[in-house]
């Protein structure tokens, strides 16, 4: 059918948000509940043929352990279908650790248990799988540009996917995964005029209702073109038992808000603090802090 | 003593089909196809052929009285004697004597460019004795009594109104330029008295010395509750049309008094939640195309459809095909919008100004010599101080959001046959904002969004009538249009154009029964691209889109030329006088970088069975070139073919009482070849086994749209105006051959529309509009998937356009107030849009990971005012 053009159409979206306004009251990304995938790191984010990468997820599960399902395909639908596999034959298993090896070994010799195919996928099988154990095999392997790892969570009835790009590095300076600076706060919890560093081992005690300002910079990996590698990154925000007041900053600037609840809506005096740095290339960090909340006298002795 | 009987003849055309001069718009529907208003222009007016000798009453004529009888006639276009009124009584049996032998007068009928029309006059039959002996009667001296009828406030001429001097049986109508003169006048002092008429009575005291001319100016006053349009069916045309008064546009609830916004209240017109380009019998916006005189006009709205980019004032007509439209209007797949410009005054200078919520219009308009004519309007919206405050501290605008358009018209009459028009026109939407922060939904969208949309045209066009039977129409035209948008730094799309238009059209009337029509369409196309973006979503892909962050980026720039030459040629034969065949068809050559030839058939009949019963069908091939994107080789596919639609429709037009009308049509068309995304796929390079992709479109999708329209409508009347527009349609898709039809997007089952509008007392009028539509198809999000190079999920759609939003309803309402001075008019309205605030859904809004969903409201209650002082 017609394409929409893009110009009118991404105007028409912005005049109805600014005219009706958007608000809704669905919980923030950034409010952690249940069962999220908050990142998956490909060290190294980039790699040549041959070689291998380890991917690790960051995974928040409230209430009970996580499984995971590690999968690998050459070649998918693209984000309009949810980078579906094209063809099932081309999907490989690759465990169901925390961790995953992304290997030339998990494509030539192929693992499909993890791999539900449907009768209908077999017939539909068209596709010209290359054989990896050759070196033409390999050679058309090295003409893509990525290629996408899934991974299934699943912890009691909840389950989530998410698909990490490894990039096929060809030439130039490779990509490594950034790295986060120190992580400042300033607030009732900070005794000092200048704000206060918060070491990633250090809890921090802060009384119910109270707002911290963070600030935290990201540091790029290697790359050829690093400025613009900085345009494009930024920073996650996700907490557990508080509230941000953004999810996403700008990695030169992340500067952002915690929001410690009130007494009355205290669900937890440990509140925890997640950050995920992503370069925009692929490469991504992540870093972890913890809060006690001081209660009240008079809460403790009305509990 | 004898008696004789004498006759003045029409005095003057009082009204007239479709006249320009009472701004009549209507002709009548054909076809099923467009909403015209197109007025023929008089060229000759009736002449008597046959005068009935009344007999002289016995009594009066015993008594030796004269008497003159101004009587209202209709002249039909055979000729013949119609709805009789005496417009002033003379008594002694002088009335009845004269009105029965009008009826039996024939008359030549009055001709205009369109052929014979039917016209209203006042004639004057005058008694008189004829005395065989005259006695000498001393000389009375006497003076002449001579004035102008103007309209109050307009100061407009009013011609065709009857005066009488009191206490005499002397009558006078007014003519052109509103003249009226009583010549040799007994000197005294009289009282004028202005007959009834669609203006108020009035009297006006003069004294008549000798040979001395007496001189006034009467101004008079509309009677709001007089009819003041003669509503009348015009000749047909061979294209259908469903005929729309300025009058009506112009305070139709809803549209801001935007005569161009009114068209989407119109059967086969439905409604576009996004706001923007018209939605045609089930059709995408792009597949309806828009002209301006013929020729090519890039946009008919501002940003939001808040406001058409033509100023009202200046629109002549407004042709609305919803589709099989004739081989002369050129091609589209969907329908067709054709807007003509009338001529600028020629009786004095007069302009207005219009401030109301949106923005401020100013208009002038008068003449440079006795032919020649200019016009101007120009306007300028203040939407930016309205969005800044809505959006309050979150946005933060560097360059305000604003649009403006003009109009300059230079018309011209060179002689006879000649006339000459050069315009001027364009319109610019820009908008700028900057974001300090990324998007919570999309870390890719920050730092700033800008638009940047406008055109300029300048076109000149040359009529040259060779007889009354050949005519020859010459158009040239240049526009420079160019769009802008960024979106952060990863979409920036530039387009930037230059057209040149060249059209010759000839109209040759070879025998009563027989016309012919043919000409010419070329337009050159000089556009150059720059895209950086992701590849644009495709109807089908559910509102939900992937984040920008989540999506591959493409970049193009190029240069290219593009051309189209048609050639066009259509008969119309009446083979007996209810039944009129129309075939033709239209050879389009497109040439430049895209080479490819079309040959479109088209025909339609009309017959008429009784004059207030028409039968209509027709058939017809229509082509559309793929836009510049989709022929791109990186965005699309350079080696895409024309997409084609084949349209046919029958219906019936029947007026059932003088005045009220119904149109019903039912249509089906056919939708072949047209531009579809290919399903991302991966192939083995034959020449260097790599790996390659296929092109992004193919023209494997096609599609339906049948339905059924009807319009019930009360033209402009006294007291009240309004029409019903009811569309039932089914709009299907297939995206890929061997796929099950799906609804389209722009599927709306139940398009029901009310207006009307009802004067009051006060010189108030009150409108409603009433709208009722279904719910737009729409695609569910079925589950999502995080992206974690982006950290934003990735929604997946379910079945397309399975389930419907809610149905949509929606009351406007429209108070209009005029004051009237002796040299200006005040006119004011207040306008309440959705006044019962309903909150209508018009989508979806998703968590951030697609689990949950909620209703996405409308525009609320909006009210709006607005103030137009006009001299």
């Amino acid at each position: 059918m017609h394409h929409k053009r893009l110009s009118v159409y991404c105007l028409m979206f912005l005049l109805t948000v600014m005219v009706t306004g958007c608000k809704d009251d669905f919980r923030a990304q950034s409010d952690l509940e249940g069962l999220e995938i908050l990142a998956i790191q490909a060290s190294p984010p980039s790699v040549s043929l041959g070689e291998s990468t380890t991917l690790t997820a960051l995974v928040f599960s409230e209430n009970e352990i996580p499984v995971y399902q590690w999968s690998v395909c050459l070649f998918d639908t693209g984000p309009f279908d949810g980078f579906s596999c094209i063809d099932p034959a081309l999907e490989c298993c690759m465990g169901e650790d925390t961790t995953a090896e992304l290997s030339p070994d998990v494509f030539i010799n192929c693992n499909q248990d993890c791999i539900e195919v449907s009768d209908t996928d077999s017939e539909d099988s068209s596709f010209p799988i290359p054989d990896l154990s050759t070196e033409e095999g390999m050679a058309m392997l090295g003409e893509l540009e990525e290629v996408r790892v899934r991974l299934r969570v699943t912890a009691g009835s909840a389950s989530i996917e998410a698909v990490k790009s490894v990039t096929l590095f060809k030439e130039g300076v490779r990509n490594t995964n950034p790295v986060f600076g120190e992580l400042t706060y300033e607030g009732p919890a900070c005794d000092s005029e200048e704000p206060c560093v918060w070491p990633e081992d250090t809890v921090i005690s802060v009384e119910p209702g109270v707002t911290i300002k963070l600030n935290t910079s990201l540091t790029p990996g290697e790359s050829d073109e690093e400025d613009d590698q900085l345009e494009e990154s930024s920073i996650a925000w996700f907490t557990a038992g508080a509230g941000m007041n953004e999810l996403f900053s700008r990695a030169d600037t992340g500067e952002n808000q915690l929001q410690i609840p009130d007494e009355e809506d205290l669900d937890d005096e440990t509140v925890f603090l997640w950050l995920v740095g992503r370069d925009g290339n692929g490469g991504t960090a992540w870093t972890q802090r913890t809060l006690q909340v001081e209660r009240t006298e008079e809460a403790k002795d009305e509990e | 003593m004898t008696r004789r009987c004498l006759y003045l003849g029409a005095l003057l055309i009082f009204s007239l089909h479709g006249s320009i001069a009472f701004g009549q718009i209507a002709p009548p529907p054909e076809e099923g196809e467009p909403e015209t208003v197109e007025p023929p222009q008089i060229t000759a007016l009736p002449e008597l052929k046959e005068f009935i000798n009344a007999p002289y009453p016995e009594e009066a004529l015993d008594e030796g009285i004269e008497a003159t009888v101004p009587i209202q006639i209709d002249i039909g276009i055979d000729g013949s004697v119609s709805n009789p009124v005496v417009m002033k009584r003379a008594g002694w049996g002088f009335d009845e004597a004269a009105l029965e032998a009008v009826k039996q007068f024939t008359f030549t009928p009055a001709q205009s460019t369109a052929g014979p029309i039917p016209v209203r006059i006042v004639y004057e039959y005058r008694f008189t004795i004829e005395r065989e002996e005259i006695e000498e009667a001393p000389p009375v001296p006497t003076g002449t009594i001579r004035g102008t009828l103007l309209e109050k406030g307009t100061r407009n001429p009013v011609e065709g109104i009857a005066l009488e001097l009191r206490g005499t049986d002397r009558v006078a109508v007014s003519t052109k330029g509103g003249i009226f003169e009583f010549p040799d006048v007994p000197t005294g002092i009289y009282w004028i008295d202005v007959l009834p008429s669609k203006y108020k009575e009035r009297t006006e005291q003069v004294k008549v010395e000798e040979e001395a001319v007496a001189e006034r100016t009467i101004r008079l006053e509309k009677d709001p509750f007089a009819e003041f349009r003669t509503i009348v069916r015009s000749a047909p045309t061979k294209d259908t049309s469903r005929g729309l008064q300025t009058e009506e546009l112009r305070k139709m609830p809803g549209t801001g008094g935007d005569a161009l916004k009114a068209i989407e209240n119109l059967p086969s017109v439905a409604r576009n939640p996004r706001g923007s380009q018209l939605i045609i019998r089930g059709s995408s916006p792009e597949d309806t195309i828009y002209r301006l005189d013929d020729l090519f006009l890039p946009q008919l709205y501002h940003f939001g459809g808040i406001r058409s980019v033509i100023n009202t004032d200046l629109i002549e007509s407004i042709d609305l095909y919803p589709g099989g439209f004739s081989a002369r209007h050129g091609n589209a797949t969907a329908g067709l919008v054709d807007v003509k410009l009338k001529s600028g005054r020629l009786d004095r200078w007069g302009g207005y100004v219009d401030i109301n919520v949106f923005d401020t219009t100013a208009f002038a308009s008068g003449p440079v010599n006795d032919d020649g004519a200019l016009t101007f309007s120009v306007r300028r919206s203040y939407i930016d101080a309205i969005l800044n405050l809505v959006a309050g501290d979150e946005l933060l605008f560097t360059a305000a959001p604003v649009y403006y358009d003009y109009q300059a018209q230079y018309d011209q009459k060179l002689s006879k046959r000649d006339t000459f028009r050069l315009t001027s026109y364009g319109s610019d939407d820009s908008l700028k904002l900057f974001f300090d922060k990324p998007s919570n939904e999309d870390p890719a969208i920050s730092g700033g969004l800008g638009t940047h949309v406008y055109f300029h045209g300048l076109q000149a066009n040359w009529e040259h009538q060779f007889d009354n039977d050949l005519t020859m129409t010459s158009r040239l035209v240049g526009v420079r249009q160019e769009i802008q948008f960024n979106l952060g730094s990863l979409i920036d799309f530039n387009l930037d154009l230059y057209r040149l238009g060249w059209r010759e059209d000839f109209s040759w009337k070879a025998h009563p029964k027989f016309d012919l029509d043919w000409g010419m369409d070329v337009e050159y196309v000089f556009g150059g691209t720059d895209i950086t973006a992701p590849p644009p979503p495709k109807e089908g892909n559910g509102e939900e889109g992937p984040p920008l962050a989540s999506q591959e980026i493409l970049s193009s720039a190029s240069d290219s030329i593009f051309a189209n030459r048609a050639f066009y040629l259509e008969g119309s034969y009446r083979p007996w006088e209810p039944l009129e065949i129309t075939t033709g068809g239209r050879l389009d050559w497109f040439g430049g970088e895209y080479k490819r030839a079309t040959i479109a058939p088209r025909g339609n009949v009309r017959y008429t069975i009784i004059p207030e019963t028409v039968l209509k069908a027709g058939a017809g091939q229509y082509f559309r070139r793929p836009d510049f994107d989709e022929l791109d080789e990186i965005f699309g596919n350079p080696d895409l073919e024309p997409e084609e639609s084949i349209q046919t429709y029958a219906g019936i037009e029947q007026e059932i009482i003088p005045g009220l009308t119904i149109d019903l049509q039912g249509f089906y068309k056919r939708l072949d070849s047209y531009v579809s995304g290919v399903p991302e796929d991966f192939t083995i390079d034959e020449d260097d086994d790599d790996f390659a992709t296929g092109p992004r479109y193919d023209n494997g999708a096609e599609g339906r749209v049948y339905g059924g329209e009807i319009l019930l409508r009360q033209q402009l009347g006294r007291w009240f105006w309004g029409w019903i527009a009811y569309t039932l349609s089914r709009s299907e898709r297939k995206d890929r051959p061997g796929d099950e039809y799906r609804l389209f997007d722009s599927d709306q089952t139940h398009v029901l529309t009310f207006v009307g509008s009802s004067k009051l007392p006060w010189e108030l009028e009150l409108g409603v509009r009433l709208r009722y539509v279904t719910g737009s198809p729409t695609t569910a999000v079925e589950r999502a998937v995080l992206d974690a190079d982006s950290g934003t999920y990735v929604p997946v759609s379910g079945e397309v356009n399975a389930s419907r939003l809610p149905d949509f309803f929606q009351m406007d309402i429209r108070l209009d107030r005029t004051w009237t001075y002796d040299d200006w008019v005040l006119q004011g309205y207040i306008e309440v849009q959705n006044a019962t605030n309903r909150a209508n859904g018009e989508g979806f809004s998703y968590n951030y990971n697609y689990s949950e969903r909620q209703i996405q409201s409308g525009l609320p209650i909006i009210p709006g005012f607005g103030l137009k002082a006009s001299f």
